[in-house]
């Protein structure tokens, strides 16, 4: 069986391929094209993999969120509940740079001539105030057909619990016109808070005809060459889903890349025996921390396409990724207090560091690294760019070390520790703020400068182990050989636990249930591959946030409900630091995921590519530590590095895409799987 | 010390304190600290200065915490590690009793390093309206129980006695509780992280770190303040009426020094202290309103600690509205707020006029409905959205309808959700048009929301401005005003008072209007197409697109009449000339 997942960055797509049979892992990478799909045929070339012979294709994507970020979208129309046209411009009010007497709000996505009211009314019990006035309705809909409009979202008042007219509604646009997107709020997410699902609404029709064109140029291209497998496209809450079902309902493609990642954290920590793991993925712009807690990835409701402030709630599962301004590229200065900063802002990869020497002169991390000796100047990408260590001196000196008094190579050095500060406070957001030690988590470091940067965070939260995966670069394409198909439904309703018809939730869930399974098997499955979570989003009466807590226990009676609740005051133990087992739990939401089972890779044992079982050679430089300066420092490929090897550092494993840095006293080990594992001491 | 330690500590202090806050938001129970964010949480030294705000703090409360820990620890003969001390005192406060700050002593060794401290908004604390703070309290006995530095916990033991007497005097004291050990938790976990840093670092470096951050927190200031002109700026406006003698308007007066470096705002001129509970002390109100003001003019993107504001000097002479003595009311002390902040921009706005917005909707609050639902046996209380129009820029329209500057990150409660908790029926929430003031750059809009009543109530009308017009800036329009109706019939709408308990039958019907920004530059300028464009969006009328910037549009093409355009835009520069 043979296995391939791309993944389409903004700068680079990423390709690996996992042949069953002979155990190869193969990767490459190509530069993304303006159409997309050249780097993606690109990449597949290189890789010489033929399509007609491949089983499953995994593919992650930027489109969807690449096009609301450039505002590149379709010309959507909204229909939404008479006189309340404009919730989606005013938002929720909030002002999120406090003192900023000047800020600015985003331009909606659909302009106020585009929002038009419907003549209906449903109340929050699923009750109908007002019947829908479908002959108004319909000439609505027509005025905007031959207005040219290809595109209509729609989402109603407390549509989550009564969807009937969002239905009626989209009939009427499939009757006078079976080609217009349309985009339901009710089956996309059935939760209230009017802004967030209409604004989630929205963003899925004004990504829906690009993100269609996309799909089907990529069908296309692999009926073209031969393909005749399953393939699935990555979502934000780390499931695959079928393209069909992608066409649909693009706006689950938003975070679509790094996800991968985090999978591909979560598989190998479990393949390694660890049960919690942190993702680390480092690159050029910023670093991404996520996590997983026993085995699970962890997911948040919602998040903002677009920097916070500035773009647009999607009110859906995503897995739980903190990104901070701090990556390679992230530029080092001297703030307006006269104090020394790292990041957020980006020399990106182009025009890069300093040391690219493309046109930036502003020291960036790479440089900081470069300089202190880590990173090898004529190996970088595997030698395709040679990096200018007197450029990056110059940037350093010139900006930094002048303006703060201090020698280069301090200043260097606190370019890297602070980087390493801000990575670690990530870190520690994702870990000790949510109630987590972090030494019961191993660390996977990965994107292009999370091995060189891995240790010294690991150590800032006493973390005792962190693995280097074999292929650092192209993780998060290899993330994906291991994602099910997943979806996931959501019933908003509020009442208190203790109110609940423990029947009446059990046939809700049941309902829940029975839509589920037919929408996966309608993606090929079998029911014995098909699995069902239920979890109930809960939280103390009186409160307004909420924690989603798993309800296993079926059939649902008073015992389940009381196992459910003490579960609940235990997680809420966990996050806060206390609990309120005496206090009334409320339910907001039903949750259901269900899961589409894919075969994974069996990956006991891979050939690596290049791994000739010959001694380590090695060479030697000077590389910088804390507290000792400069120190002779071992040099490895990590190509030549067998199962073998055992190394204390100080050491730097250098491979084309990235380069690990081993600090003193550390331990480095290698395992079958290629995988570099480094032991903290003192940790 | 060397710089990159001292970045290190500084940015681990911050992301403590941030920590902090999201823990106690995320758990709170009162509206008004999950919904409305109306916390403060930082960490203060032995001496009141503030060492670190965190981020997410409400901007009302700008570096404020000091003064009532220092008072605090003033008033204990003795604090010991596990001690649990808490303060709502008015007089150090300067605040309304709701506000009550939870401090947790934090030692190295025997060494009292620093106080760890939240002050959150309780949602009850007795007194003689509901939530504790109405519009016609006259003294501030009437607004609940003053809580004046009481050890709650002596060495981790808890004082069972005091923590009666706090449940019996809420109105809703399981919430009030509940967010009281919310804000314990919240100091805890502060005390916790703080204390690993300065195991790791010792106390003496994490202590240079902190004096010298405040150093350079204020050299940033200053710099800032070399930027502003040098001279004396003055600008008034005005209240409608502190609640409680409803025909005088309360006169907002301002000085703003700018010298060299230094800058001294000055309230001498304001109004006295009131007899409605518009009143603060002079921290929470004088002290506290000029370093907002002070904070946006001169460091916006910094973390607020002691060091942003050592340039500022605030002058308020005892017995003024923002300095009021005892036993003055305080339960709408911030509600003057967005004036005063409006007018000491307006002060400075020609002076920097590249920097200053025109004119706020200049309120905080809107209406807020209440009573008692027999169905759900429960009480209700809902504050539907008022988010209103912020100024227009110099170089741009006003933004979306926003919450007031001090509100900061506050969000609106969602429609869907103000019906599931409470009978109320929306029939509309909309962009108000023509309310942003007409200018080359136009205010930003108001909103216009309808809703009736499914069951009898009581409604509270908060809005204090709606007399003073927010004013346009270098030829800029006026926007339009905050205002509330009852809609008696079909066209017939009575304009609601400054109330606290106006009653609601069931079938009423509410109109809220709130107000628009100010417009910026004079109309004229404005771009036709931008006109056009407005028009075509709803935010303004075709009448006032020709009487207020003089572009005629056909009302049946929505095309610019370009010779009618040119004259009529003549005729009101040469009118504007005259």
């Amino acid at each position: 069986m043979i296995r391939i997942a791309t993944d389409v960055g903004g700068t680079f797509t990423d390709l690996v391929a996992f042949d069953e049979e002979t155990k190869h892992l193969t990767a490459t990478k190509a530069s993304t094209s303006l159409d997309i799909t050249g780097g993606l045929v690109e990449s597949i070339e290189k890789s010489r993999v033929a399509l007609n012979s491949v089983d499953f294709f995994l593919h992650g994507s930027t489109i969807a969120i690449n096009t609301v970020i450039e505002r590149k979208g379709a010309r959507t129309a909204l229909l939404t509940t008479e006189g309340f046209e404009d919730v989606i411009e005013i938002g929720r009010g909030n002002i999120p740079n406090s003192f900023d007497l000047l800020f600015s709000t985003p331009e909606p996505l659909i302009a106020a001539g585009l929002r038009l009211g419907i003549k209906e009314r449903v109340l929050y019990t699923g009750d109908i105030r007002r019947d829908l006035d479908v002959e108004d309705a319909r000439a609505k809909i027509r005025r905007l057909l031959d207005q040219g409009i290809q595109t209509i979202a729609i989402c109603l008042l407390h549509s989550y619990a009564n969807p009937v007219h969002e239905i009626i509604l989209e009939k009427i646009i499939r009757e006078l016109d079976p080609s217009c997107f349309v985009s339901v709020s009710s089956t996309i997410l059935r939760q209230y808070r009017e802004y967030e699902r209409s604004s989630t609404a929205i963003l899925n029709a004004y990504v829906g005809p690009k993100v269609s064109v996309y799909l089907d140029g990529l069908k296309s291209y692999l009926a073209k060459s031969g393909f005749r497998g399953n393939a699935l496209l990555m979502q934000s809450n780390g499931g695959t889903m079928s393209l069909h079902v992608a066409k649909g309902q693009p706006c689950r493609t938003m975070e679509s890349g790094p996800v991968g990642g985090t999978i591909g954290a979560s598989q190998l920590a479990r393949s390694m025996g660890f049960e919690n793991a942190i993702a680390f993925d480092m690159g050029g712009t910023t670093a991404k921390v996520s996590t997983i807690q026993k085995g699970t990835v962890s997911l948040t409701d919602g998040y903002t396409v677009g920097a916070y402030g500035h773009g647009f709630p999607l009110q859906l599962p995503v897995v739980d990724i903190l990104e901070v301004g701090s990556g390679g590229g992230s530029i080092a200065h001297v703030d307006e207090t006269g104090a020394f900063k790292v990041g957020p802002q980006s020399a990106g990869a182009v025009p890069g560091p300093a040391c690219y020497r493309q046109g930036n002169v502003r020291p960036t991390v790479t440089d900081a690294d470069l300089v202190l000796g880590r990173l090898n100047p004529s190996y970088f990408l595997g030698g395709e760019i040679q990096l200018g260590l007197r450029e990056a001196e110059q940037a350093i000196q010139s900006s930094l070390a002048e303006t703060l008094g201090l020698d280069l190579i301090q200043a260097a050095y606190g370019i890297v520790k602070l980087a390493d500060t801000h990575m670690a406070h990530a870190v520690g957001v994702m870990t000790v703020e949510r109630g987590y030690d972090p030494r019961d988590f191993v660390m996977v470091a990965y994107g292009g400068a999370g091995p060189c940067h891995a240790v010294s965070v690991a150590r800032e939260l006493a973390i005792k182990r962190i693995v280097i995966p074999y292929l650092p670069g192209n993780f998060s394409a290899f993330g994906m050989l291991f994602a099910d198909v997943k979806h996931e439904y959501v019933l908003s309703t509020v009442n208190l636990l203790g109110r609940i018809d423990a029947q009446e939730l059990e046939s809700a869930y049941t309902d829940l249930e029975r839509q589920a399974v037919a929408a996966v098997q309608k993606e090929g499955f079998e029911l014995k591959d098909i699995v069902l979570k239920r979890a109930l989003e809960m939280r103390y009466e009186g409160q307004e946030f909420t924690l989603v807590v798993p309800f296993a226990d079926r059939p649902i009676d008073e015992r389940a409900k009381a196992n459910v609740k003490s579960h609940f005051d235990a997680a809420y133990d966990i996050r806060y630091g206390h609990s309120f087992p005496a206090s009334a739990g409320e339910v907001v939401s039903l949750r259901l995921e269900v899961y589409g089972l894919l075969p994974k890779p069996e990956m006991n044992s891979i050939v690596l590519e290049g791994g000739q079982k010959t001694a380590i050679s090695r060479s030697e430089r000077k590389v910088y530590f804390e507290g000792r300066g400069f120190t002779p420092c071992p040099i490895f490929r990590r190509m030549n590095l067998t199962e073998e090897t055992k190394i204390e550092g100080p050491a730097i494993i250098e491979e084309p895409a990235s380069t690990t840095v081993v600090h003193p006293g550390d331990v480095l080990t290698v395992d079958k799987m290629g995988n570099l594992l480094i032991d903290l001491t003192g940790n | 010390m060397d710089t990159i330690t001292r970045e290190v500590i500084r940015a681990s202090l911050l992301a403590y304190a941030d920590e902090m806050t999201k823990n106690f938001w995320r758990s709170s129970y009162g509206v008004m600290n999950y919904e409305v964010r109306d916390f403060a949480v930082g960490f203060v030294d032995p001496e009141g200065r503030i060492v670190v705000q965190s981020r997410f703090t409400h901007p009302a409360f700008t570096a404020d915490l000091g003064y009532v820990v220092k008072d605090a620890v003033a008033e204990q003969d003795e604090i010991n590690p596990r001690d649990v001390i808490i303060s709502n005192d008015p007089d150090s406060q300067g605040q309304h009793l709701n506000n009550v700050v939870v401090i947790l002593p934090i030692y190295v060794a025997q060494e009292l390093v620093a106080f760890s401290c939240v002050r959150a908004h309780w949602q009850d604390i007795g007194g003689a309206t509901v939530g504790s703070t109405g519009t016609k309290t006259t003294d501030i006995f009437q607004e609940g129980l003053q809580l004046k530095a009481i050890k709650v916990y002596d060495r981790g033991v808890a004082n069972q006695e005091v923590l009666k007497i706090i449940r019996s005097n809420s109105r809703f004291p399981d919430i009030t509780l509940g967010d009281f050990n919310a804000q314990i938790a919240a100091c805890k976990l502060g005390e916790r992280r703080l204390g690993s840093l300065l195991a790791k670092y010792g106390v003496a470096d994490v202590m240079t770190a902190i004096h010298e951050g405040w150093d350079m927190s204020e050299k940033a200031a200053r710099a800032a303040l070399r930027e502003i002109p040098k001279g004396e700026y003055i600008a008034e406006s005005f209240l409608d009426n502190d609640g409680v003698e409803l025909d005088r308007p309360v006169k907002i007066k301002v000085h703003v020094k700018v010298q060299n470096e230094r800058m001294i705002i000055d309230f001498s001129e304001i109004a006295d202290q009131t007899r409605g509970p518009i009143n603060s002390g002079y921290f929470g109100g004088a002290l506290n309103v000029g370093r907002i003001a002070f904070k946006c003019l001169t460091t916006p993107r910094l973390p607020s600690d002691e060091g942003c504001f050592r340039p500022l000097e605030v002058v308020c002479p005892k017995g003024k509205m923002l300095n009021a003595r005892p036993p003055a009311p305080l339960g709408h002390w911030s509600v003057p707020f967005p004036t005063i902040l409006d007018t000491i921009f307006k002060a400075l706005s020609e002076a920097v006029p590249h920097r200053i917005p025109a004119s706020t909707r200049g309120d905080a609050r809107g209406v807020g409905v209440s009573g008692y639902d027999p169905a759900k046996r429960k009480f209700f209380h809902i504050s539907p959205p008022h988010m209103g129009g912020h100024g227009a820029r110099p170089m741009a329209d006003g933004p979306a309808p926003k919450c007031a500057i001090q509100q900061g990150d506050e969000h609106a409660v969602p429609i869907e959700l103000c019906e599931i908790k409470s009978p109320i029926l929306f029939e509309s929430l909309r962009l108000r048009r023509d309310s942003g003031g007409a200018g080359k750059f136009r205010g930003g809009l108001g909103i216009e929301t309808v809703f009736s009543m499914e069951i009898d109530g009581r409604l509270r009308n908060m809005m204090i401005r709606s007399q003073c017009l927010p004013w346009g800036v270098h030829g800029g329009k006026n926007g339009a005003t905050n205002e509330a109706y009852v809609i008696k019939s079909e066209g017939a709408e009575e304009r609601l008072p400054r109330a606290t308990d106006f009653p609601l039958p069931k079938g009423s019907k509410v109109r809220l209007k709130t107000g628009g920004g100010g417009g910026y530059g004079n109309p004229v300028q404005r771009d036709e197409e931008e006109v056009l464009q407005d028009a075509l969006n709803g935010y303004i009328s075709l009448r006032a697109a020709e009487e207020d910037y003089g572009v005629v549009i056909d009302p049946v093409r929505f095309t610019i009449d370009r010779e009618a355009t040119r004259q009529k835009r003549r005729t009101m520069t040469e009118m504007g000339a005259t």
